[in-house]
């Protein structure tokens, strides 16, 4: 795991970098069908809609867009370039539609990009196995995702163990990770999901991402189907687990709070492009976008009724 | 075979309208005790389970069987075969009017409860009306299950179209066997298909 | 009449053994059968939109049939006995089982086999750990009712020169002796019980994940 987060300069590597990102859907709805891991080299399997791996890098743009008719779709990503610095958490802030799901899709190629490309450390990773290259990164969904036959402990360690880890390298691993996450190992590991509250499974969903110390995460709405108390204490947990890892985070949300809360810098997406990508307080002081001041406009105007003489300081919570 | 049904049209039509009479019989009386025991279960949720739990059971027992336990004390011929065909629908139709009544959003019928209106109110004009298709389809299950273990119950003299099966088997009889499947498995598959087409339009 | 039939039970008591064996043995092969038919074709099909269609409608078709129809209808394609028996039982048994095995597959939740895709599981894998495990209940459950189907056919197909339990049945209507009746009744339903019984445990077994309830 990369830990160059220190030296901060302009000469170091960005974790991950979007370059001219293109994506295009047919259906209107916006739904792909089901998602399938590529093959090396490319899906000789073409299935009706499924997007196939491209075997060769898209050139910016150029390629995809021309071909493509526009009527009969959308852009779900488009012509979206971004760095993002080794160590940062990054939130992804839009409402529904506008994209930040399918972006943070396209960087575990779950999508393939119609256009432009994506560089994890510096390397295309089009020009890496799709399998290897999500076995760098932990990726966490809304619903966790915890496979309900598998205790607790088989969740968090099922890649380590399918990468043929001993046993006792597997367990302390998930001692580790249950202790880092909140969860009292011995009373936890031999659980079931189902036996578990909806808190308690994004943080053991969470374990099972941190299993392989991945340099990068990604996270989509992972706090959108708990309460609001127990997301307040799962934003706390993050934000430590952020500290304590050091890695990457890419976190995507549609509430502004959260996304001010949490993240180092904001990105800001409508209709599939970049509107603003900056920290809060500079987001809050220049927004660069219609769009984005609107956004910050209603966010003030319900901080206001809360609290009008308290201003928001966001170093009290760290 | 079409000599058979020349020659002996009776032969083939009284056994399928005999067919036709047991599950009519059969599924009037099936529906009115299921829905008293659905009004029952609705109230009393320990013993919908524990009812429940006794019909699988009696529907596990496989219909020949059935039969053959009850008719040293209801004798042979159609009583049986309706009793035992009563029997194995009741655990369909229970768990399916039952299911069907519960689905019913639970935000309606509160809602139903809030206005002020009665549980046999609520029932009447609330979840029976959204549950329509689900007790339809409870119905058609039961309706084709009894076409089905109909055809057994020719073997303790409760006529039906089994009557031609068992016939053409006994005596070889190739004719016989035919219209016996082709009628019993055209009766099934027309009543279902029919029932279906119905069950869209609720 | 409990005495005739305790009777029986003694004198017959190798005959009924063998009847036992007999009936278990063409219920449990044509069990099997139709697992190994049912549960690949359903696999391959509920990948499939388009074969799925093709696939499932005759065997809902299938499924509505009498079991006795398609019993007698068999006779004079593959003629009586055992054998015959076993092949009508299997086409019996193969709905429930394929159908099953389809609703299986296609009832995992796409979002399962995304995150699953996501942290880097090849579809092998995927398949393996995830999408299998998942449809095992629904599978096991349609395994279920093919048994308790097979073995009620088995006694009807005693009829057909099959062996099994429903020869006493048979013989006992054929007779009008009662007890033979009950006995033959109380031995089938027994066996019915007994199977059912024995492969709910199974299950438990074998899927203890299925009904945990929260604990705290």
């Amino acid at each position: 795991m990369n830990h160059s987060s220190e030296k901060e300069g302009l000469c170091a590597v960005p974790a991950i970098e979007y370059r001219n990102v293109y994506k295009r859907f047919d259906r209107t709805d916006g739904k792909s069908l089901r998602v399938r891991p590529c093959r090396k080299g490319g899906d000789k399997r073409k299935k009706q809609g499924e997007e196939s791996c491209p075997d060769a890098e898209a050139s910016a743009g150029a390629s995809s867009a021309g071909a493509l008719k526009e009527e009969s779709g959308f852009y779900a990503v488009n012509n979206l370039s971004a760095e993002i610095r080794d160590g940062e958490l990054i939130t992804i802030l839009g409402s529904s539609g506008c994209g930040k799901t399918t972006l943070l899709k396209m960087t575990n190629r779950l999508y393939e990009p119609d256009g432009g490309s994506i560089l994890l450390f510096g390397e295309d990773i089009q020009k890496q196995d799709p399998v290897q290259l999500r076995r760098k990164m932990g990726y966490v969904i809304q619903q966790a995702g915890l496979f309900p036959h598998m205790t607790v402990e088989d969740n968090v360690s099922v890649i380590p163990r399918l990468l043929k880890w001993e046993p006792a390298r597997c367990r302390d691993r998930v001692t580790e990770l249950l202790e880092l996450v909140g969860l009292e190992p011995d009373q936890y590991r031999s659980r079931y999901p189902s036996q578990l509250s909806g808190g308690q499974q994004q943080r053991v969903g969470l374990a099972r991402a941190l299993a392989t110390k991945p340099g990068v995460m990604l996270l989509d709405e992972p706090f959108g189907a708990v309460d609001a108390i127990t997301r307040l204490n799962l934003q706390n947990e993050l934000l430590r687990i952020h500290r304590e890892t050091g890695g990457t985070f890419l976190f995507v949300t549609h509430d502004i709070h959260e996304a001010f809360r949490l993240g180092n810098r904001v990105m800001i997406m409508n209709g599939g492009r970049l509107l603003q990508m900056d920290t809060p307080e500079t987001i809050v002081r220049k927004p660069a976008d219609p769009f984005v001041e609107t956004l910050i406009r209603s966010a003030m105007e319900q901080e206001h009724f809360w609290n009008s003489s308290i201003a928001f300081d966001r170093g009290a919570d760290k | 075979m079409i000599r058979f049904l020349t020659r002996h049209p009776e032969k083939i039509y009284i056994p399928l309208l005999e067919h036709i009479e047991l599950v009519f019989l059969t599924l009037i009386i099936s529906v009115a005790i299921a829905a008293v025991l659905t009004l029952i279960c609705l109230r009393n949720e320990s013993l919908s389970l524990w009812l429940q739990q006794l019909l699988g059971v009696v529907y596990s027992i496989p219909s020949l069987a059935l039969f053959a336990i009850l008719i040293p004390v209801t004798g042979l011929g159609r009583t049986t075969a309706v009793i035992a065909l009563t029997a194995y629908n009741q655990y369909l139709l229970l768990r399916n009017f039952t299911t069907g009544l519960k689905e019913v959003d639970p935000a309606v019928t509160d809602a139903a409860k809030g206005i002020g209106m009665t549980w046999l109110q609520v029932l009447t004009k609330v979840q029976i009306p959204l549950a329509r298709r689900a007790l339809f389809a409870g119905i058609r299950l039961a309706v084709v299950s009894t076409i089905g273990i109909g055809t057994i119950a020719a073997s303790i003299n409760a006529g039906g179209l089994g009557t031609l099966l068992f016939d053409g088997l006994r005596t070889m009889n190739i004719a016989r066997i035919l219209w016996g499947s082709i009628l019993s498995a055209g009766l099934a598959i027309l009543t279902n298909a029919l029932l279906r087409a119905a069950e869209e339009r609720l | 009449m409990w005495e005739k039939m305790l009777a029986y039970i003694v004198t017959h008591r190798a005959a009924l053994l063998v009847q036992t064996g007999t009936h278990l043995w063409i219920s449990l092969a044509a069990l099997a059968a139709a697992v190994l038919i049912g549960v690949p074709c359903g696999y391959l099909a509920a990948d499939s939109p388009g074969m799925e269609k093709w696939i499932s409608a005759p065997f809902h078709v299938l499924r509505v049939i009498p079991s006795l129809a398609i019993l007698v209808l068999l006779i004079p394609i593959a003629g009586t006995g055992a054998l015959p028996a076993v092949i009508a039982l299997t086409i019996l048994a193969v709905p429930p089982v394929l159908l099953n095995t389809i609703v299986g597959f296609r009832d995992v939740p796409p979002f399962m086999t995304e995150s699953a895709a996501g942290m880097g599981m090849t579809d092998k894998e995927i398949l393996r750990k995830v999408r299998i495990p998942l449809a095992m209940p629904m599978i096991f459950a349609g395994i279920r009712t093919a048994l308790v189907e097979v073995i009620a056919s088995a006694a009807l197909a005693a009829r057909i020169g099959a062996g099994g339990l429903g020869e006493v049945i048979f013989t006992g209507l054929g007779l009008n002796r009662m007890d033979l009746l009950l006995l033959g009744g109380v031995l089938v339903a027994a066996l019915s019980l007994l199977c059912g019984g024995l492969f709910d445990a199974i299950t438990g077994i074998l899927m203890p994940y299925r009904n945990l309830a929260r604990q705290q």
